[in-house]
């Protein structure tokens, strides 16, 4: 099968963790109506397959650096938002949206005003943000450690200091003695 | 592709020359821009053919030559560079007009090829969103082997943050001595200085006293 969203779209060295495309059920609206309208000849048809391209061709991922979001069948679109970028983030569910377990996340950088990047109807909203803030907060971590290496690091030197400091001392005293 | 190097001087004196990326906007990549102008043309010298007036008809080959020739042109004088620091845009049109995005502040990135971008070789146009305002976005447009610019974008973004992990990896040296620790010694071999300095002071004024 075609895959949409491949290695090939990210960072080299960039690991997927996973992709995740659009619920079917997001478009049931649509669906339906699509299905009425065969009988009117082709408008229901090109209804049925635009939604089915749209729904093919839209991918979201989540690497260990980023998230991705790819549209389009002939032409195409690849969104990128760094995680350590991310400010805030937030996921709702309809009530039907909640039936079928899918949901809408949307994410926020520090640019622009408002929703930088929507993930729809996507399945486990709840879980795939828990995930995302996680992975996210783990690379903050991970920068707040490197800094507190290189606070001990400081330390270390001042204790260095210290200690030569001392031995010369020690050395002065046997001298004296 | 023809690079032009423009000498306005740089804010960032340590970033590597050898590792710019010089890129410019390609007509081919900017033919859907084009595409409207092509096909009214087009009809144009279809249907003064089909007229007869052979006159009228050639406009609609001359008109577009002209327009396309122009366009090529004015993209030449728009010059995107990439450096491991910087984004920068530079066009030398009415005027002269140069913006730089630092890399770290750049909040997140889109790569938009068309279907005929995609069939003439790799053509795309990079949105660049920054911290700023929302006005003052980069648009790298029409540019050769987009994909990979693109990836090299992210790529550079990511080095900025593994440069400050890569303190992590190497550990401080090999004796972990504490401060404090250290201090109390350093006291405690000072006070033994100033006895030592004493008694031997208190001998010495004994011995003349004797």
């Amino acid at each position: 099968m075609h895959e949409h969203f491949t290695e090939d779209d990210v960072e080299p060295g960039e690991q997927i963790n996973w992709t995740k495309q659009p619920h079917f059920a997001s478009q049931i609206g649509g669906l339906i109506l699509g299905v009425i309208l065969i009988p009117f000849g082709g408008i229901g048809l090109l209804l049925l397959a635009s939604i089915y391209l749209n729904l093919k061709y839209t991918t979201y991922s989540l690497t260990n650096k980023a998230l991705y979001k790819k549209t389009g069948w002939l032409s195409d679109t690849v969104q990128r938002v760094s995680l350590e970028k991310i400010q805030d983030t937030e996921y709702s569910q309809s009530w039907a949206e909640k039936k079928f377990g899918f949901g809408t996340i949307d994410f926020s950088t520090a640019g622009g005003s408002g929703t930088e990047l929507q993930f729809r109807a996507i399945s486990d909203p709840q879980k795939s943000r828990k995930e995302i803030n996680e992975l996210s907060s783990k690379l903050e971590e991970k920068k707040k450690v490197s800094n507190q290496v290189t606070q001990t690091a400081d330390q270390q030197e001042l204790a260095r200091e210290l200690k030569e400091t001392r031995e010369n001392l020690e050395k002065v005293i046997e001298l004296l003695e | 592709m023809n690079l032009k190097l423009n000498s306005s001087s740089s804010l960032y004196p340590n970033e590597m020359a050898n590792e710019n990326i010089k890129l410019q906007p390609e007509i081919k990549g900017s033919l859907s821009t084009l595409s409207s102008t092509l096909l009214v043309s087009g009809g144009f010298f279809v249907y003064f053919l089909l007229q007869g007036s052979i006159l009228l008809s050639l406009l609609g080959v001359i008109v577009p030559t002209v327009i396309i020739f122009a366009y090529s042109k004015y993209l030449k004088q728009t010059t995107y560079t990439i450096t491991d620091e910087k984004v920068e845009y530079d066009r030398e049109i009415f005027g002269h007009t140069n913006q730089e995005i630092p890399i770290k502040r750049i909040q997140n990135t889109r790569l938009k090829r068309s279907f005929l971008q995609k069939k003439m070789g790799g053509y795309g146009t990079i949105y660049i969103s920054t911290a700023g305002s929302r006005g003052s976005d980069l648009t790298l447009r029409s540019i050769g082997n987009s994909k990979n610019i693109h990836r090299k974008i992210s790529e550079l973004d990511n080095a900025l943050y593994d440069d400050d992990y890569s303190s992590e990896e190497t550990p401080s040296n090999t004796e972990a001595l504490d401060v404090s620790t250290e201090a109390t010694k350093l006291r405690e071999a000072s006070e033994k200085f100033r006895k030592v300095i004493t008694d031997s002071r208190n001998t010495t004024t004994g011995d003349t006293n004797a």
